[in-house]
Parts: structure tokens; C-alpha cells; sequence
């Protein structure tokens, strides 16, 4: 291991003896393992340690003549070596309750102390509906910069979250206390998942760990140590109800820290994660450095005069792909595993605060309750919130919805009834005939025109059974019918509907002696182009924009390398104001950025300007844009930027094995700090060392107590073709130590500590 | 009693008085030999040359030389030197035709203002180099902190010097920094720095 011969050494007069070096392999594994190129990694496990190191303290403060103040904390997950951080958007964006100018990051330096704050974050991107965030530690305390990409920090990557099933084990780590207590862990098991409107069945996973609410925003892993769920609790309210709250400091300068300080809310329990798969697209676009520009043709929405309200609440046991309910339900037979109920919203305004309260026979039940989350639906339309994969038990459910801790709809429905064969319609769709009579183009965007069609399943329906189909426009009754049943006991039958649709939002629902059987909505738009609704045309990307139109020299079907900005221009007709429209950008079929909201642009139009922004150089890949309505996929346009497809590794997480340690004095043990530990590249032995830097993987000078810890992640090699590694402590007066052959395979654990014990020359 | 004890006054022989004067004499340039060895040994030079940049200078034998980044042409580091390392560095900067060197010193206190933690000037003075040379030498301080949050060092004071040359559009920075305690101890390593340095 130690060359007598080595040129290093007979500098130093004499070789430390290998055996000195004290190598020990930690049991301390790097938690996730994306991207890695080789051979399968090797099966890991939850280390509470790594994940730990990673889990930040978020401080929201503000500047006062007195000095700063704190006004809300919360936790957060570091997610990337260079400083990403996932956490709430109620923790970084500032609000009403939490005033913020600065975010600042504490982090966790020993395990068993509160965070020390440390770092300064920008916001990069949020998600108010998600109530997701992602920042980027950009600076120190005292103002120095940091660069993209200059730091190594511990971080956990996203783990899959469809992945997680009923029962598993559930690890939560966060700061559960205003900064005053160490990072802490919780564990308990997954108990259901939450439907909600426009996410889909699995919008919240139910935990039946206690996680006090403080831990907002920090991690929710799964026995692989992989992140699956962000703990999320609604945001505190400036107005609202009893918020509780600490007063730390004398915000006021009046000399006294009282309740008419600033005060730090806490308090509440967390029984909702929101699933990390709803955090990739923001976390791999600020990976790629791509931010989505303003929207800047439609303009902003009124916000809406009356008082936010819910109303027409009922259940569904089906949700089709449209996210319209299949059929309405009044009662439910035993072992029923899905409930959904609907609710119209009106005058709702985005960041609100909304909760679903359910009791079974009269008791609060928290599994099916949608605990107090953030709205993000806008002003008007028809919601949902349901339950999934867990068999409902019988009894009476009272289902109360809340908006801003104010309740405004209720709806009963009873599970456990017998199997009962009672008429029904459901299923219902739209579109329109063709020559031969048969129904086409159906789902829930129509073309304009003077007819529609819906068609819909009957059964256990009677002959002489009143029904009655009522259609609507924009809330308003257009036109209804009443008839005594006809047809068969069940099959599938089709209405017209003649009249004049203009664009907009419209509404069937089905009756049957007066009670509601099905319903669905559907949106008229754009001009019809065989059976098919055509609203976005004309589609041009551009490298360049000026004064909203596109610099005509640069728009192109495939655009060369480094352009900094993507824009895309297209033309749109017939499409009613406030109609809720999606648009969603991917980078080779990943879907970074997702936005649902009312068309606020003109009915008509020419050049409605969307564009894609980088911090440098957007990186060479395919980019897509699909936009939507009510599900239904219109359009879906790509282009390529240098070679079209993602640099390989793009996403890779740095992968490797991290190195640790402390050089300490052979004879007193205390710790040298000052002294030097380098690794040399795998290519370099200890005697072809010429100390020169580019022959260096990584320098780390011990710290106070002798430890240190090489900055950079040691590349694996695999059992066939393991990597060895040669390195070398040094300090002034001390005889220096090498070796060579520190053998790192793919199995090898990750952090390697190695102690080192250096003797006076 | 007498006989049992030699006469220790007696006179030594002629051999024995030279072979005294010779084991001194040995003595003497063994250690002297030892001093010098030592001297050379710690004062040993290497001779660094970057053609592009069109630099030629003496940089301290075994130190760590790191001269592959963009940000310097040449950084030179003492291994050994505790709690900080000793550091020399030659730097470019591109600067334009009616650049002062002050003005190159304007520009690296704001860029490291941001950098360096309680950075501060000390003095600028107008000097003239070895080859008739004008410069100008700019004493600073700041703190040095470990950036890896995770271990815990105490903040070293850094005394650091600049000289400035400039050199058509180039202006050429050579740096020393060092432990306070340590900066005069040191401060001959630049001066040797600044006397070997050739521009061409």
C-alpha cells in the first residue's frame, strides 16, 4: 500500500504507515439512485442520517427598522446536490399572514441540534393549488453569492409515488418546532388516498402517522429512503380562524415582545402528504433551468364580486376520464371502495382555503375528511373530493364542506344498503350525428352549431317512468323536457338537443321521477372540422418575440443549440371567456409545467403568445405543447431545439460514494484542524502524484475537531471493474500518510469514513 | 591516592587537540549543511511557464499547482501550511484600452465584496517593479470560512496582497494571501514571485 519508493515520500522523508490508516466503510447508504448507467443498484434502505442532513428549516422574514423579523417557518427537502429545495408554496411565497422579503434556510449541521440558518433562496417555480415549491439556495447570510452549481450538499431524490400501497410504512422528517428543536422523525402507515378534481384518485396519500404541522413541506419516505409525499397543512390565515401562534421577538421595537408582535403561527397535525410525482415536473424543469414565461395575452380575471360558495353537492361511485361522474348515487352497497362527491364552486379565487369535514354515524372520520388545503380551481366550475382503495364501512355519512373555515354545503348518503335494482342513467356523453345517424366525435368539447347529441345508459328503467332531461348554459336553464319512459328496461339511448349553441359551458342532467340520475357538463367551442372541434390554429414557434409577435427571421420548425427562450404563437377562435383551458408543456414526454385556467383572452384571436425561458441556454430536447379541454386533448405541437433530444445524464443525480473522515494527532487524539486530505483521480497513483490540481479528485481541510469531508462524490466502478482510489492527509510538523487501492464497487456503502492518525516528523 | 587518578590537567596530545578541532569543525558543517539543506529544501523553486499567457515565473517546489481554470493562469498552494493555505496566483483580466490599474482594483473589490466575507481594503500604493515596471499593490483582509456547512471550522483572518500590471489589454493580477499570524513570515515567497516573474 506504501510505496518506500514513491518520489511523494522521499520528500517527506519517510512513509506513513498504511497501517495507521484506519479505514472504515460506514454503513451509510446515499438514499436514491436514478439515472445510474450500469447495473442495477443494489437494494437500499431508509437512512435516517442522509435524509436528515437533507431536510432544511424554512424561515420567511421581513425587514424592519429594527432588524429582521421571522414570520412563518416551515421545513423543506433538499432535492439536489447544488441546493434545489422542495417545500411548500405557503413557506416561501409571501402572503398576508406570513409577510416575507427574504426566505432563509437552516440546515441541520449535528443531528441531535436545532438547524443553524445558513443559506438565502430564491423561489424558482410554485404551484399554489399543489401548494408546491421549488427553491434555490443562491446565497449566504451575509450576502455573498453562491453560483449555480458550486455547492455539494446531502439530498434525497423523488421516489415513485404511485407506487405506494395501503399499509405501507410511511417515514415523515421535518422540524417539528419554530427552529428550537432538532430535525425530527415520525413514522406511521399509509391509511388511504384522496381524490381530488383535476389531480386525479390519487391527489392525497392519508398517513396515519402525527406529524405536527410545522413539518409542512418536508418529507414523507418510503422504506427505500425515497421521497413519495410532501406533508402539506393549509396555510395560515391572517383572519382566520384561531391560528396558534408564537411570538419570538419584538417586531414592533416597543420594547416588548407581546401579542402585539408578529407572530409565528404553529400548531395543527398533518394527515395529508401530497404525492411527489405531483412535484416532478417543477423539480425537473428547475433541474433544466426552464422556467415557463408570462402568459402574456390573456389577461388577468376580475376577481369575482359575490361570496365564494359550494352548492348542488352530490355522490358519485364513478369518475370517467373527462373527470365527469358516470352515474349519481344516493346510497351505496357495502364494500364500495370509491365515493366521490361533486359540488358546483362559485366566486372561489385562488389560495383560498377550503376543507371537507366527514362523520360516519356522527363521528368526525379524518380519512375520508379532506383536511384544510389551498384552492386552485378558480372562479366557477364543478369540483370534486373522493375516496379511493380502502372499502368504505357502513353507515351514515355526512359529508360538510368548508370554505375559509365557513361551511357551505352538506350532503348525507348511506353505505351499506343492499343490492337494489333501482332505475338509472348513466354514463353520459356527447356529440354530434353524421350523415348515417351515428353519433361521432364524442367526448366533452363540441364544435358550435344548432344541435348536439348525448347519449347515455339506461337500466332497470320501467315503462311510464317520468324522466326528464334539463340542459343548461353557463348556469342558466335553456331548455327542458318531461316524458314517460319508452324504451327499453336498459340499453343505451341518445337526445338531441336543437338550439343554438354558442361557445361556452353547458350542462345536461338526467331525472328520473324528480331525482337527479346523471349529469355531465361540456364545452362548445371552436368550429367544427369533420365531427371535430377546432379551436387553436396556425401553430409557429419562434427563437425571438417583439411587441407580442414573433421575429419573423427566427421562427423555425427545429431551432439550433443554445437559443435562450422558446416561444409559440397560434390563433384561436370561438372560445368563450372563462372557459377552463390546459396547457402543458413536456421536454422529451416529461411534463414539466401543467396550468389549468379560464380563457381570458378575446373569443376570437390572432398570435396568443406562450414561451419557455432559460436561465442560460434552454438544453437541446423536444419540446411539446398539448393543450386541453375538460380532458380532451386538442392539440399537441412539438419542435426541436439543437439535436432534440436531453443530454444523457440530464436528469442523473450525482451519483457516487461520498467521502469522510478525521486526521487526528497520533498522540493526543485531539483533532488537527487546517489539515489536508486529497483523493486523487482514479487514474493517478500516489507516485505519479506531481502535485498538480487537475491530478485531484477532491481536497477537504479538516475542521475543528480534524473532520473532514471531500466535496465531491467518488465515481463507483462495478465488482468486475472496481475503481481504486489513492489519498493522502497532510499537515504541517506531521509525518504525511498515503496509500492506494481504496476500492470502490457498486456495492460499495455509501459514506466511506476513514480515520486518520498522523505522527510529529 | 595520587596514583589512582591520572593527572587530568595534563596537556593533550597534538593529536588529541586536532581531533577536537576537527570533531567541532564537523559539527559545524553538519549543521550548517543541515540549515542549508533545509533552507533549499523549503525554499526550493519550480519554474512555471504558460506561452499563451505569455508568463514565466518561479513558484515554490511541491506546493499544489493548479494552473487547468479559467479563472487564473497559475495558483500555487502550500500543502502543508496550517490553518490556511498559503497561496500565489497569477490571474489575467481583460480590460480595455483607457483602463487604469486602479480601475482593475475597483473592479476585483466589488467582485470579491460579494465573494469574501468581511472584505476589506487596507491600502493601495503605486510602486515600481524590478524591470522598471509601474504597478500598483493593493493590501486586503477578509475572513476565510469552510463552505461545506456540515463541518466546524473558525473563520481565518487572510491578509492578502495584489499587484496589477497592465499589459496592452490585459491586466496581468499577481496575488498573495496567508494566515494573518504567518502573512510578513511569507511575504518573501511573493516578493520572490514578483523578482523571477517574466512578461513576454
Amino acid at each position: 500500500m506504501c510505496d518506500q519508493h514513491y518520489p511523494l515520500t522521499r520528500r517527506f522523508l519517510a512513509c506513513g504507515i498504511a497501517a495507521s490508516l484506519l479505514i472504515t466503510l460506514g454503513a451509510v447508504v446515499v438514499p436514491l439512485r436514478y439515472g445510474q448507467a450500469q447495473s442495477d443498484p443494489p437494494p437500499v434502505e431508509l437512512n435516517e442520517d442522509i435524509i436528515k442532513r437533507a431536510t432544511v428549516f424554512v424561515m420567511q422574514t421581513y425587514e424592519t427598522e429594527g432588524g429582521p423579523v421571522i414570520s412563518c417557518v416551515g421545513s423543506g427537502t433538499l432535492v439536489s446536490a447544488n441546493g434545489l429545495i422542495l417545500t411548500n408554496a405557503h413557506s416561501a411565497l409571501p402572503s398576508d399572514a406570513c409577510p416575507s422579503d427574504r426566505i432563509t434556510i437552516g440546515i441541520t449541521v449535528r443531528l441531535d441540534e436545532p438547524p443553524i440558518p445558513t443559506y438565502t433562496v430564491e423561489v424558482i417555480d410554485y404551484s399554489q393549488g399543489l401548494d408546491l415549491a421549488v427553491l434555490r439556495i443562491n446565497g449566504y447570510l451575509d450576502g455573498r453569492i453562491i453560483e449555480p452549481g458550486t455547492l455539494q450538499l446531502p439530498f434525497v431524490e423523488l421516489g415513485d409515488s404511485s407506487t405506494v400501497e395501503l399499509d405501507n410504512t410511511i417515514t415523515v422528517i421535518g422540524y417539528p418546532n419554530i427552529g428550537n428543536e432538532a430535525v425530527t422523525v415520525t413514522r406511521g402507515t399509509v391509511s388511504g388516498f384522496t381524490a381530488e378534481a383535476r389531480v386525479g384518485d390519487r391527489a392525497w396519500i392519508r398517513t396515519s402517522a402525527t406529524i405536527p404541522g410545522l413539518m409542512s413541506g418536508g418529507g414523507a419516505y418510503n422504506r427505500d429512503g425515497e421521497l413519495v409525499g410532501i406533508p402539506t397543512i393549509a396555510p395560515a390565515r391572517a383572519s382566520g380562524e384561531a391560528v396558534d401562534c408564537r411570538v419570538i421577538q419584538d417586531s414592533n421595537a416597543d420594547g416588548r415582545a407581546d401579542r402585539n408582535d408578529t407572530c409565528v403561527p404553529v400548531g395543527g397535525f398533518i394527515s395529508a402528504l401530497r404525492p411527489s410525482r405531483l412535484a416532478r415536473g417543477l423539480v425537473r424543469a428547475a433541474t433544466l433551468g426552464i422556467r415557463q414565461g408570462q402568459d402574456l395575452t390573456g389577461s388577468t380575471a376580475p376577481l369575482p364580486g359575490g361570496s365564494p360558495d359550494f352548492s348542488r353537492p352530490f355522490f358519485t361511485t364513478r369518475i370517467n376520464e373527462a373527470g365527469m361522474p358516470s352515474n349519481v348515487v344516493g346510497g351505496i352497497p357495502a364494500g364500495t371502495t370509491s365515493l366521490y362527491l361533486f359540488f358546483d364552486y362559485d366566486n372561489m379565487v385562488d389560495g383560498m382555503i377550503y376543507e371537507l369535514r366527514v362523520a360516519v354515524d356522527n363521528v368526525p372520520d379524518a380519512l375520508y375528511s379532506l383536511p384544510p388545503v389551498t384552492w386552485s380551481g378558480g372562479e366557477r366550475g364543478l369540483w370534486y373530493i373522493g375516496t379511493t382503495g380502502t372499502p368504505l364501512r357502513n353507515g351514515m355519512y355526512d359529508f360538510r364542506l368548508f370554505i375559509e373555515g365557513r361551511e357551505t354545503a352538506s350532503a348525507r348518503i348511506t353505505v351499506g344498503q343492499g343490492p337494489r335494482a333501482n332505475p338509472g342513467f348513466s354514463d353520459v356523453v356527447f356529440g354530434l350525428l353524421d350523415e348515417n345517424n351515428n353519433l361521432v366525435g364524442t367526448n366533452y368539447v363540441l364544435p358550435e352549431g344548432s344541435g348536439i347529441q348525448a347519449r347515455f345508459v339506461y337500466h332497470n328503467m320501467q315503462p311510464g317512468l317520468t324522466w326528464s332531461h334539463i340542459w343548461y348554459f353557463e348556469g342558466e336553464e335553456l331548455f327542458r323536457a318531461n316524458a314517460p319512459w319508452d324504451g327499453d328496461e336498459q340499453g343505451t339511448r341518445t337526445i338531441t338537443a336543437a338550439a343554438d349553441f354558442l361557445p361556452g359551458q353547458y350542462r345536461l342532467e338526467l331525472y328520473i321521477d324528480g331525482g337527479l340520475s346523471a349529469t355531465a357538463d361540456f364545452v362548445i367551442a371552436g368550429g367544427a372540422e369533420i365531427s371535430r372541434s377546432v379551436i387553436f390554429t396556425d401553430f409557429r414557434f419562434a427563437s425571438e418575440a417583439a411587441g407580442g409577435l414573433p421575429v419573423a427571421e427566427t421562427v423555425r420548425a427545429d431551432f439550433p443549440a443554445d437559443i435562450a427562450a422558446l416561444y409559440v404563437f397560434f390563433n384561436w377562435r370561438l372560445i368563450a371567456p372563462g372557459t377552463m383551458w390546459t396547457r402543458r408543456w413536456s421536454v422529451d414526454g416529461d411534463v414539466l409545467f401543467e396550468i389549468t385556467e379560464p380563457w381570458n383572452a378575446p373569443p376570437e384571436g390572432e398570435n396568443y403568445l406562450l414561451n419557455l425561458e432559460s436561465l442560460d441556454t434552454l438544453p437541446d430536447a423536444t419540446y411539446a405543447l398539448e393543450i386541453s379541454i375538460s380532458n380532451v386533448i386538442l392539440e399537441m405541437v412539438s419542435v426541436k431545439v439543437g439535436l432534440g433530444q436531453l443530454p444523457v445524464g440530464a436528469f442523473a443525480s450525482a451519483e457516487g460514494i461520498q467521502m469522510t473522515g478525521r486526521i487526528t494527532d497520533a498522540e493526543t487524539g485531539q483533532g488537527i484542524p487546517g489539515a489536508m486530505f486529497i483523493v486523487l483521480k482514479s487514474e493517478y497513483a500516489i507516485e505519479d502524484f506531481l502535485w498538480t490540481k487537475d491530478q485531484v479528485l477532491g481536497v477537504s481541510l479538516a475542521d475543528n475537531e480534524g473532520r473532514f469531508q471531500i466535496p465531491v462524490l467518488l465515481p463507483r466502478g462495478t465488482l468486475d471493474e472496481p475503481i481504486l482510489y489513492s489519498v493522502l492527509a497532510n499537515a504541517e510538523g506531521y509525518i504525511p500518510i498515503t496509500t492506494d487501492g481504496i476500492i470502490i464497487t457498486d456495492i460499495t456503502e455509501s459514506p466511506i469514513e476513514i480515520d486518520v492518525a498522523l505522527s510529529h516528523n | 591516592m595520587s596514583d589512582f587518578f591520572p593527572d587530568i590537567h595534563r596537556e593533550l596530545t597534538f593529536t588529541q587537540r586536532w581531533n577536537s578541532y576537527l570533531a567541532l569543525v564537523m559539527a559545524g558543517v553538519v549543521l550548517f549543511l543541515g540549515i542549508s539543506m533545509r533552507s533549499s529544501s523549503l525554499n526550493a523553486a519550480q519554474v512555471f511557464e504558460n506561452q499563451e499567457a505569455g508568463i514565466r515565473a518561479q513558484v515554490p517546489l511541491n506546493w499544489l499547482i493548479d494552473s487547468k481554470s479559467d479563472e487564473y493562469v497559475i495558483r500555487a498552494e502550500d500543502p502543508n501550511a496550517l490553518p490556511f493555505k498559503t497561496l500565489l496566483q497569477v490571474s489575467t483580466l481583460t480590460v480595455g484600452p483607457d483602463a487604469a490599474p486602479r480601475n482593475v482594483l475597483d473592479i476585483l473589490d466589488i467582485q470579491r465584496a460579494s465573494q469574501l466575507s468581511a472584505y476589506r481594503v487596507i491600502s493601495r500604493t503605486e510602486e515600481t517593479l524590478r524591470d522598471g515596471t509601474p504597478a500598483i499593490r493593493m493590501h486586503y483582509a477578509y475572513t476565510q470560512d469552510e463552505r461545506n456547512p456540515f463541518l466546524e471550522s473558525l473563520p481565518v483572518v487572510v491578509e492578502g496582497v495584489d499587484v496589477v500590471i497592465l499589459r496592452r489589454s490585459q491586466a496581468l493580477v499577481i496575488t498573495y494571501r496567508e494566515e494573518q499570524n504567518s502573512f510578513d513570515d511569507n511575504l518573501y515567497r511573493f516578493e520572490n514571485l514578483l523578482q523571477t516573474l517574466e512578461i513576454f
